[in-house]
């Protein structure tokens, strides 16, 4: 069961005041009547802003969004006064649920954001989404989004941009699902990237290259390998064919013979070579290494002194001397012949220094080593440091100049686009940085020379490893140089070697010989690249099979769509031989432009009709009707459980009144469609109130009496009020004919507001039998002494009924009817008795 | 679409968007293989993920062939 509401509550909210309005909606159809700026555009508005949080007449007016600044809250109430609006809901789970709307901020000047407001659902903080699902109402498309048709936004299809129509109609066709997967398709063709091959670029500078022959452009669609190979090499014999020069055998060769010409060429017009440099090969040396190796040889020094190094090997001898079998306690000194000098304690001690030496001397060996393998790899650092910069920046400046390598020269080769000047700060920053690098280089060899040639008195470990280490850090920032200097020389290389080629007549020989290098890289190339435009290709064909069928889908629900709106407007203008006839795409290929048909014909079974535009031929009146038609298909459509409908049928269409009363909202009430309609014609109010009282058809009158207390909504029942608001125009009016109407209902109100008092007063003191219908048929003046007896609540109101009586009797029979102020004075002196003894 | 139910109560007339759009795509394409794996649950990365592996294995050729040998059977 789709949702629907069975009561309001507004309060503050525009012509709604700080007095709550609580309208309880016990049936499918309900009609509210209100006079002029009453509250009835207030209510639908209210409701809209409860859905959807905005109203839609400021987002239609888009030029005027700040003339509605302040626009929500009732003006008169104080700016923290309560705004918001209320609705039970029976949802589809058959649960009844309160969804809330407060105001927080309203439209501002200036802030095209819209206000601000909270939302809550049986009290509980909600957002947006929440209302479909939890409540099941589906929102429609903006700006038109709450199942609410007003005056502002009933021609608004009629005024909308096509982009904007046919976004309207996609929602109420419910397409857009297509519409996203057509975009995701889409989106996948602009994701594929051509896959980034030099050597497509490379083909692209030989196709364009004349030289090579008129085979060269045929070089990309090679079937297979060797025919691109074969053709290839076509190329380069005809370039070489060309400048006149030998072919030789083999693309290689041919390769070679180009690349021969082209370096002779180039250095002819500039010194094209200058510009090039060696890959960087940095430090290599482990410095943690050399430090182990320098303490562990300052270790073992410590421990043996330079004498016993001396007498290392008369310590090997005399260890070597075996011992004498009649000296138990030691032999003789072999040298001195001191008796029993070698004993035992005497034989360790040489033997712990002639470990200690040998451990010396091994510590020694490696520490040497490392040293002599720090100085190669600080030599060697050196040399690739030279040969990673650029060969210019090796040369003299003499030199330099004299092969007119010069800052001036090249600015005439490259292109004014900044590319020089960043290459010539990323070249002094790299020269900054060689320099730093070079004098590490050398401090660290000054180390490790004097670690060498004093390596019996050196100790200095700290101070070596830090040079090695300044090495490091300075070589760290040599390489971030030399890194952000490849772009900028790139860029300058490029630029000279276009403007030399061209000079020389060269473009595309480079190209040609890395190609004719590497054949089987270009195939590779070829191959992706072919694969990538099958893809492009594949998708194109898909994205145009899919515009082709989703607007197919789009036209077998536009007739859909059509069928229903024809439902409706044969429903409010039956047989007229000017009739709506469709809505449909403008063409088969159009996807963003939607036409409105209307059929013209001569007969009145609207044969043979003549289709425009309905825009451009319906009358104003017409048009109105397929307004409505228009938004009761798309509340069909969007299965909408209720709809508000402000004034749905012209005051000027008095001929399809009773077609929209009775055959229209049967079959809304047919579909199971809630309606609720605000109206400012007494007689639809009635009219309605009347036809549909078999299905409870509940009515409800606005009047706004106290601007603070704002609009009431009140049962129909309340037949009193109803005749106080119905009389209030006539009282206001200049035109005499109206006041002297207007004088008659008031004196009806006299006698309508005696007999309900008469009634209430007998049913008080037990009379439950007392009814007005026994009063009918009696005048004013056989009751109106037991009325004047009934108003004592203050001493001067039986005196304002009866001078009232007296203003509005006189009014109705004699030429000069009561004035404004007079019957005015009558009406408000009626309400007030009315709220003090009725209410 | 990856989940849409054909309705078996109504099968001589599609009735859901997926349904209408398939009818009208032809039945080897790269299209309606792109249609049958979109799902509009799936969060956008998983969606375009989706089409992208159609898209890389979809092989036009070898279905015209197999439409040629169904054709010749």
């Amino acid at each position: 069961m789709p949702p629907q509401l069975t009561r309001i509550e507004v309060q503050g909210f525009r012509s709604f005041g700080t007095v709550r309005q609580t309208p309880d909606l016990a049936g499918p159809i309900a009609v509210f009547w209100a006079g002029n700026s009453q509250g009835k555009t207030s209510f639908s508005e209210a409701l809209e802003f409860l859905f959807s949080g905005q109203i839609a007449r400021r987002d239609l007016l888009a030029s005027a969004k700040d003339e509605f600044t302040e626009a929500l809250r009732n003006v008169h109430m104080p700016s923290g006064a309560l705004v918001a609006v209320e609705a039970s809901i029976i949802c589809p789970d058959g649960q009844t649920r309160k969804l809330c709307r407060t105001l927080v901020e309203d439209y501002r000047r200036g802030n095209a954001q819209g206000c601000t407001s909270t939302l809550t659902i049986d009290g509980v903080a909600a957002n947006d989404n929440q209302i479909e699902s939890l409540l099941g109402i589906r929102l429609s498309q903006h700006p038109v989004r709450a199942p609410i048709l007003g005056q502002h936004n009933l021609a608004y299809l009629f005024s909308a941009s096509p982009a904007d129509r046919a976004a309207y109609f996609r929602a109420i066709l419910d397409t857009q699902d297509l519409e996203d997967f057509r975009n995701d398709v889409q989106a996948m063709e602009a994701a594929l990237v051509a896959p980034a091959s030099p050597e497509m670029n490379d083909l692209l500078e030989v196709e364009l290259l004349a030289d090579a022959g008129p085979g060269r452009v045929q070089i990309r669609k090679s079937p297979k390998p060797e025919t691109l190979r074969a053709r290839l090499e076509s190329a380069s014999s005809a370039l070489l064919t060309s400048i006149g020069l030998p072919v030789p055998k083999g693309l290689a060769a041919q390769a070679n013979a180009i690349e021969a010409e082209l370096t002779t060429r180039r250095s002819k017009t500039f010194p094209v070579d200058l510009l090039r440099r060696s890959a960087f090969a940095p430090w290599a040396g482990d410095a943690a290494k050399l430090k182990e190796a320098a303490d562990k040889f300052l270790e073992e020094r410590q421990k043996v002194d330079a004498e016993s190094q001396r007498t290392l090997d008369l310590f090997k001898a005399a260890l070597a001397i075996p011992a004498h079998p009649d000296h138990p306690h030691g032999d003789d000194c072999p040298l001195c012949g001191t008796v029993d000098a070698f004993g035992a304690d005497r034989v360790a001690f040489v033997r712990e220094q002639v470990r200690a030496s040998e451990a010396f001397s091994s510590a020694s060996a490696s520490f040497l080593g490392s040293l002599r393998s720090s100085i190669l790899h600080c030599d060697t650092l050196a040399q690739s440091l030279s040969k990673a910069l650029p060969r210019f920046m090796r040369e003299q400046r003499g030199k330099r100049r004299a092969a007119e390598f010069t800052v001036a020269k090249i600015k005439e080769l490259v292109p004014s686009d900044g590319r020089l000047e960043e290459w010539l700060s990323a070249v002094r920053a790299l020269a900054r940085a060689d320099r730093a690098l070079q004098l590490r280089i050398r401090a660290a060899r000054k180390q490790l020379d004097h670690a060498q040639k004093n390596s019996q008195e050196w100790s200095d470990v700290g101070g070596l490893i830090a040079a090695i280490n300044d090495i490091a850090s300075a070589q760290e920032s040599f390489v971030q140089q030399l890194t952000a200097y490849e772009g900028p020389a790139r860029l300058v290389g490029e630029g000279i070697s276009a403007t030399v080629d061209q000079n020389a007549q060269t473009s595309g020989w480079e190209s040609l010989i890395r190609l004719a290098r590497n054949p089987d890289a270009l195939w590779h190339a070829l191959r992706l690249d072919a694969a990538h435009r099958q893809k492009v290709s594949d998708i194109k064909k898909a994205i145009r099979e899919i515009d082709m069928a989703i607007g197919k889908v789009t036209d077998e629900k536009f007739a859909e769509l059509s069928d229903e709106v024809k439902f409706w407007w044969d429903r409010l203008r039956p047989e007229e031989n000017t009739f709506f006839s469709g809505v449909q795409r403008r063409s088969d290929k159009a996807r963003r432009t939607v036409d409105l048909k209307a059929g013209m014909s001569v007969k009145d079974d609207r044969a043979n009709p003549k289709f425009r535009d309905a825009v451009a031929v319906f009358s104003q009146s017409q048009l109105h009707c397929l307004g409505l038609a228009l938004f009761l298909a798309k509340a069909v459509q969007e299965k909408a459980g209720f709809i508000l409908l402000d004034d749905p049928v012209l005051t000027s269409d008095e001929d399809y009144r009773p077609n929209f009363t009775s055959s229209v909202l049967e079959g809304l009430l047919d579909k199971g469609i809630q309606v609720l309609i605000c109206t400012q014609d007494h007689k639809t109010y009635k009219d309605i109130g009347d036809r549909w009282l078999h299905r409870n058809a509940q009515q409800f009158i606005m009047v706004r009496n106290d601007a603070v207390t704002g609009t009431e909504i009140r049962k129909e029942n309340d037949d009193l009020a109803t005749m106080i608001a119905r009389a209030r125009p006539a009282t206001k009016s200049q035109d005499p004919a109206l006041r002297k109407d207007g004088a008659r209902q008031i004196r009806e109100i006299i006698e309508r507001f005696s007999k309900c008092l008469l009634v209430k007063d007998r049913k008080v003191k037990g009379d439950n039998g007392a009814s007005i219908t026994q009063y009918d048929g009696k005048n004013f003046g056989t009751y109106s002494n037991n009325v004047y007896a009934l108003l004592t609540k203050d001493a001067a109101d039986p005196g304002k009924l009866r001078s009232g009586f007296s203003d509005v009797t006189s009014g109705s029979h004699d030429d000069a009817p009561p004035t404004t102020a007079t019957l005015a004075r009558a009406l408000g002196d009626l309400n007030r008795l009315k709220k003090d003894y009725l209410d | 679409m990856a989940t849409s139910t054909p309705n078996p109560t109504d099968s001589d007339k599609p009735q859901s968007n997926d349904e209408r759009l398939a009818a009208q795509l032809a039945a080897n394409g790269l299209a309606r293989a792109l249609l049958a794996v979109w799902n509009p649950a799936e969060p956008p990365e998983r969606r375009r993920e989706r089409l992208q592996q159609t898209l890389g294995s979809h092989n036009p050729g070898q279905a015209s062939n197999d439409a040629a040998a169904t054709d010749t059977n």
